[in-house]
């Protein structure tokens, strides 16, 4: 017999003791109503009803607590929303009121569902009160689900939203008396403290309120398969957590189960991130406990295994299946002590976030300490066509690693956010290796031998560079003079890979309608040199016709203009530096400098 | 002796017509017309309509955003290179419909297909960019590819020998292709390196230029290769096997884009100079159904929001003997694109407003035809019987250009400037030959604001009399359209010379500019007015439009500036300015009419000078109003005579004296103090002069009280006593500011 069950079969008794019996206060209910209890609807609802709320409290059993109808507020939500406000009046929730992590918590009155606790209305008042989503709009989720054809759920990613965080995601109000949605409080496992906190605004912008107090129950767990077998029947009032990443990198975000119909679960009454139809891992979840506070109380909670797929993340609830699991993308972080594994789901900002978070946590929040000094990072980029993405960053320690994880994290956002085709990653890898020194040097002085050289002729450059705490070093280019330069005013130009990219084509960047393939989107992002060391190039000044991003220098006049007529934002012209030659010096280090000299080339 | 006679005869004319009222504006067709607004009409650079083709455009649908080529593959069909996804269409036309029908026959793997060859057996050879691919189709398949070291493949050329020339772009390079091994080459998806590997495709290196693209290949009768480049503008002469070119032209920052054998034998190039590169995307005009026409026409909307080319196109000829190029015509924001031949003339297709010109090389005229809805014709095919395919861009589409089209031709002028408000009279052509007037219909519309859309008066026909052609209802406007419709069938060789539209500008009020009175007390003697010079130059005679009577009236100004104005007691000079914007002859009466009195008394009637002196003297003293009454003489009808007025009360009369009321003279210890009271009743004082009978004079122009501001003043000066040894008299005048004075003898006191 199960515990669960011996806690109901002895509370049963209790109840039915006490009714024989009962003269005194209002007694709650020791059986809590199955998910197909009846429901109770808002005109049905009269002030001064005595309901109670289940919900857990410590461990994975919901347990009542009691409140008592204040009222409804009509349309405080928008047209059609209202809120039931509902005086908590039990013992044991008044040193915490209304607790995120409780959001969903089903509401009964003589035992028909009236709605799910979602909204905390007060903060430091004296009397707690709690507001609670009606029963009405939570099933008008559920319908909007029903209604959609199951085969057309999202193969791709999650919906973007046009801001830094959805509109719709719980935010707390800078009002103070206006209703707040109790937030779940999104857990980051496997990442310390220190790594946490530096993307603690990261996830802020995109809407999370994330802590690392709190855990999960099964590291490494994988997504995209069979739910865990340990549990897979929910409840309502049990917790529920709705995973972004699952694995050695865990973020979730816990609340309550409001109604369970066979599989099909409605939770917390109000939105997760408020991204409409979606796919993501919904996971049991543990409460350890609940930190009171009187500003906002929260439940701390370990993830558990993956149950199923939260499919729909509406304003008056999100609703889920349990079953298999949702695809999500697999990261693999690669050091020479350890390898991390992790999932998140699929989302343009959300899965660059998670991934850098991770490759910081590997980087910077380990023991393994031989990153001092530098080290690099190669990524690569699977999409499902087959295409792949790679880049090779080197950095200066722990501190450079710091100083460029927001452009880090961009970039990646960037590959990751393509706006001309629905094709999302299906594998991301880095590998992070130890650097035996400081990459960093400086480019003290460029020379060139001749300023004016003859066709068959060559000339030197010659480079002047400082290691990072070390002795000047010296090294000389030759390069040879092809009569196709005769009479040509040319410059030579020494610098990184990224200026050298910029140059030839024109434009550091690319606008979005100038892009109309997935092909000229990959190529947009393939086409960068590497970042360390240093370019030595020959250019000339040249007027290119860029058709996306296949340039095509001195396309005549004639062509060049038909085409720009037709669609100047896909053909476009562009003064650029057409690279007559060109060779990578001095590897493994991080240059900045850029230097330009002159060079006329007689016959 | 002509010449001098002529000359005579010309001043004669300008004598005779000086003040001229009427006005005429010429109608310059070449200048005042747009190819917009030709149908089966051209413009030619002498400023004539003469006949030209009519454009049809075709309907059908072709879903591409770019066509760059085409090819002939049967009778009524071509094929079509289009972009950006590397189509080549086969598509059939059908004129009595006046449609086409395209249908996709092979998609290339590079984007845009530039050039098309049409060879033997029905097969087809096409040129690609930007990965620079050559392709052997046959039967709607991709048989051989090959893709070059290049960037484009801009023209193909077949050769008797059934070989092809491939001119490519960046780097400029002309290959050879053997089709027949061509044909067994494979299609390779990599850019072929070596020539070793060219060779064994059938490709060899026939002549490279350090220009960036071969932009256009020609076959001289010789056998020898030309080739056009840019952005050099160079035009490359190969040996028939190729090896090394001569340069037989350069344009620096140019586009030699066609080149044609004109009728004469001489070689011609369109020759394009970018200076900007600005352009703006067009979009499909809107089509509007035109009152009293089948046919629907784009929307006068559209056609104003095609701006872009701002560089300038050169039409180049080389003489077949050899010699030195020769620009034959030129055109600002129009690109040369492609060279034809109808009859005599040599076609142009242009851009990047639909343009479509022509050069007449035995009169050496540039012609205007009518242009089309597209923005650019990147090609102009011959369609047998005097008739063309135009391949257009912007929108994408084509259309039939048709020289013998038997239908009513019609033109009409952009908006013509009278730059004043006018009465239009008739309108009259220098010429009309080989069209009878009852073959022509003219209109008119008039507004008074610039406004392109809004404002125009209905389209009022205009009838044929007395050699003119005149409106039957009054128009009044500043601006004018005028349209010219024929009848159908009307002769081939007509032409219409320029135009004169003859009109009466509107009449203003003459302004006066200035009027000044003059100190009174200062006669002018009038300075003789120069003669006119008895010479007229050439410039006068043909260039000039400037009014003679303007020169006239400036002359006259200018004498009467430059006259000597002498002192001249109770003489009053009252001088005015007045303009006429239309040169009107005018007269001025100024008359004086004294404060308080009703009656006006003239001083000058209608004259014709600007200015009038009169004597003071038998004027009562006192304040006088003045009138100036400026009026419009003849020519200007009675009726339309304007005139203005102007009046003021500045003027006073004053010939009282001033009196001198004590005159005191006291010896000090060093010098003599004389003070002198004054009173003036009308002017005001001016000063005073005393004169000592030992010959010493003095002069007070300052008061006591320091300020000259009173009718009545106390002048006081201290006089050294060394200055007055031996005077024992002085003679005190007293001035008013009219000029009066009065006088005073003073014995100075013995202690």
């Amino acid at each position: 017999m199960s515990r669960r069950a011996a806690i109901r079969r002895w509370l049963g008794g209790l109840v039915v003791g006490v009714a024989t019996f009962a003269a005194g206060p209002r007694i709650l209910a020791a059986t809590q109503p199955d998910g197909l209890a009846p429901v109770l609807t808002v005109a049905e609802l009269k002030a001064g009803m005595i309901g109670e709320v289940w919900t857990v409290f410590q461990g994975t059993e919901p347990e009542p607590f009691e409140v008592k109808v204040t009222g409804v507020i009509r349309n405080s939500l928008g047209p059609g929303k209202s809120m039931i406000l509902c005086e908590l009046t039990d013992p044991r929730v008044q040193n915490m009121g209304a607790v995120a992590g409780m959001s969903g918590s089903p509401l009964y009155i003589d035992g028909r569902l009236a709605g799910a606790l979602s909204y905390q209305v007060q903060r430091f008042e004296t009397v707690r009160y709690a507001g609670f989503t009606p029963i009405e709009d939570l099933r008008e989720v559920q319908s909007i689900a029903l209604n959609h054809n199951a085969n057309a759920a999202p193969s791709g990613p999650l919906p973007a939203q046009a801001h830094d965080s959805s509109p719709l995601a719980p935010q707390r109000s800078q009002n103070d008396r206006a209703p707040t949605p109790l937030s779940p409080v999104f857990t980051l496992g496997g990442l310390s403290p220190h790594v946490a906190a530096l993307f603690e605004n990261q996830f802020a912008a995109l809407g999370l309120q994330t802590t690392t107090l709190g855990g999960s129950e099964a590291p490494g767990g994988s997504a995209g398969g069979a739910p865990s077998s340990a549990r897979v029947r929910l409840h309502p009032g049990d917790a529920v957590a709705a995973a972004l990443a699952v694995g050695d990198i865990t973020l979730a975000g816990t609340g309550t189960v409001s109604q369970v119909q066979g599989d099909r679960v409605l939770a917390f009454g109000h939105p997760l991130l408020g991204l409409g139809e979606v796919e993501v891992p919904m996971a049991s979840a543990e409460i350890v406990t609940i930190l009171p506070s009187n500003l906002s109380s929260f439940k701390i909670s370990n993830t558990g295994p993956i149950i199923g797929t939260v499919r729909q993340d509406r304003l008056s609830a999100i609703y889920g299946e349990l079953g298999p699991a949702p695809p999500m993308v697999p990261i693999t972080v690669e050091t020479p002590q350890r390898t991390l594994h992790f999932s998140t789901v699929r989302h343009p900002r959300l899965t660059p976030t998670i991934a850098a978070a991770g490759l910081t946590q590997a980087a910077l929040g380990s023991n393994d300490a031989a990153l001092s000094e530098g080290f690099s990072v190669a990524t690569q980029v699977v999409f499902p066509d087959g295409h792949v993405l790679e880049s090779s960053d080197l950095f200066a320690g722990p501190k450079g690693f710091n100083d460029g994880l927001a452009a880090f994290t961009q970039r990646l956002s960037l590959w990751l956010q393509n706006p001309v085709e629905a094709i999302f990653p299906a594998d991301i890898t880095f590998k992070v290796a130890p650097l035996p020194t400081n990459p960093t040097a400086s480019l003290d002085n460029v020379t060139i031998s001749r300023r004016e050289v003859a066709v068959g002729a060559s000339f030197e450059v010659g480079l002047t560079l400082r290691d990072f705490q070390s002795a000047p070093l010296r090294q000389r280019v030759t390069i040879p003079v092809p009569a196709s330069w005769a009479g040509k005013n040319l410059e030579v130009i020494v610098a990184p890979g990224p200026i050298i990219d910029t140059l030839e084509i024109g434009q550091d960047s690319f606008p979005v309608n100038q892009i109309r393939n997935f092909d000229a989107f990959i190529d947009v992002l393939s086409r960068q040199r590497r970042t360390d060391g240093l370019y030595v190039t020959v250019v000339e000044k040249a007027d290119a016709f860029v058709d996306q991003t296949a340039v095509t220098l001195e396309l005549p006049g004639s062509l060049a203009r038909v085409a720009r007529s037709s669609d100047a934002a896909r053909y476009r012209e562009r003064r650029v530096r057409e690279i007559l030659w060109s060779t990578h010096v001095l590897p493994g280090r991080l240059v900045s400098s850029v230097e330009r000299r002159y060079l006329k080339v007689v016959d | 002796m002509r010449f001098p006679f002529l000359v005579l005869g010309t001043i004669t004319a300008v004598s005779a017509f000086a003040d001229p009222l009427s006005q005429s504006r010429a109608v310059d067709f070449y200048r005042d017309v747009t190819s917009r607004k030709l149908d089966g009409f051209a413009t030619r650079s002498d400023g004539r309509l003469v006949a030209g083709p009519s454009v049809t455009p075709l309907t059908g649908d072709l879903p591409v955003d770019l066509i760059w080529a085409m090819a002939p593959a049967a009778k009524n069909h071509w094929w079509v290179g289009s972009g950006p996804d590397g189509q080549i269409w086969d598509v059939s036309f059908d004129l009595q419909a006046k449609s086409f029908q395209a249908r996709e026959t092979v998609k290339l793997a590079d984007g845009q297909v530039l050039a098309l060859a049409a060879l033997p057996h029905d097969r087809l050879l096409a040129g690609t960019s930007p990965l620079g691919t050559l392709n052997l189709i046959d039967d709607g398949k991709v048989v051989a590819a090959v893709r070059l070291p290049v960037d484009s493949v801009l023209d193909l050329l077949s050769l008797p020998d059934d070989s092809v020339l491939v001119g490519t772009g960046n780097p400029g390079r002309i290959y050879r292709i053997d089709v027949k091994r061509f044909a067994k080459a494979g299609t390779a998806t990599d850019a072929v390196a070596t020539d070793d590997d060219l060779a064994k495709a059938g490709i060899t290196e026939f002549g490279r230029i350090r220009d960036r693209n071969v932009r256009r290949l020609f076959r001289e009768a010789s056998g020898g290769i030309l080739a056009g480049s840019a952005p050099g503008g160079r035009l490359y002469a190969f040996p028939a096997e190729g090896g090394e070119p001569e340069i037989l032209f350069e344009q620096e920052r140019g586009e030699l884009t066609d080149m044609i054998i004109g009728p004469d034998g001489d070689l011609y190039a369109a020759v394009v100079i970018d200076t900007s590169s600005t352009t703006t995307r067009v979009t499909k005009p809107t089509l509007v159904k035109v009152e009293g026409d089948e046919t629907e026409k784009p929307a006068e909307e559209a056609n104003d929001s095609v701006p872009s080319f701002n560089g300038r196109s050169n039409l180049v000829r080389f003489p077949a003997g050899g010699g030195l190029p020769e620009t034959v015509a030129s055109r600002n924001n129009v690109a040369f694109y492609h060279l034809a031949l109808e009859g005599a003339l040599v076609l142009v297709s242009g851009g990047d407003n639909g343009e479509l010109v022509g050069y007449d090389p035995v009169n050496r005229r540039s012609l205007t035809f009518a242009g089309s809805d597209a923005a650019q014709h990147l090609e102009l095919q011959p369609f047998g019987a005097g008739r063309f395919l135009l391949l257009e861009n912007n929108p994408v589409g084509f259309a039939i250009v048709d020289f013998h089209a038997q239908r009513a031709r019609s033109a009409e002028t952009r908006s013509v400037d009278l730059r004043d408000p006018a009465t239009i009279g008739a309108l009259r052509f220098d010429r009309m030959r080989d069209i009878a007037p009852n073959e022509l219909s003219l209109s008119i519309r008039v507004n008074r604001s610039d406004d392109e859309r809004e404002g125009w008066t209905p389209w009022t026909p205009l009838a044929w009399n007395e050699g003119g052609y005149v409106a039957d209802t009054k128009l009044v406007g500043r601006y004018v359209q005028v349209r010219v419709k024929t009848t159908a069938n009307v002769n081939a060789s007509l032409e219409l010379d320029h135009a004169n539209l003859f009109h009466l500008p509107l009449n203003r009020r003459p302004q006066l500019q200035a009027f000044r009175l003059l100190s009174p007390n200062f006669g002018l003697r009038p300075r003789a007015e120069s003669t006119p010079t008895s010479v007229v130059t050439l410039g006068q005679v043909i260039g000039s439009s400037r009014r003679r009577d303007d020169d006239e009236d400036k002359r006259a100004n200018a004498a009467l500036l430059a006259s000597q104005v002498v002192p001249q007691p109770y003489a009053q000079i009252v001088h005015w300015t007045v303009d006429d914007a239309d040169g009107d002859n005018l007269t001025a009466t100024f008359s004086l009419r004294r404060d308080g009195e009703d009656t006006w008394q003239d001083i000058a009637v209608d004259s014709t000078e600007g200015y009038v002196q009169f004597d003071r003297r038998p004027w009562a003293d006192g304040h006088y109003f003045t009138r100036l009454v400026i009026k419009e003489q003849a020519p200007r009808p009675v009726a339309d005579r304007q005139q203005a007025t102007f009046e003021t009360d500045d003027l006073l009369i004053d010939n009282t004296p001033p009196t001198i009321e004590a005159v005191e003279a006291n010896r000090g210890a060093d010098s003599w103090r004389l003070t002198i009271r004054g009173r003036d009743v009308l002017s005001g004082l001016e000063g005073v002069e005393l004169t000592f009978n030992n010959g010493w004079t003095s002069t007070l122009e300052q008061p006591a009280d320091g300020i000259l501001d009173q009718l009545a003043e106390t002048f006081v000066t201290d006089i050294p006593t060394e200055h007055l040894v031996g005077a024992t008299a002085v003679e005190v005048v007293l001035y008013d500011d009219a000029g009066n004075y009065a006088s005073q003898r003073v014995l100075l006191p013995t202690k």
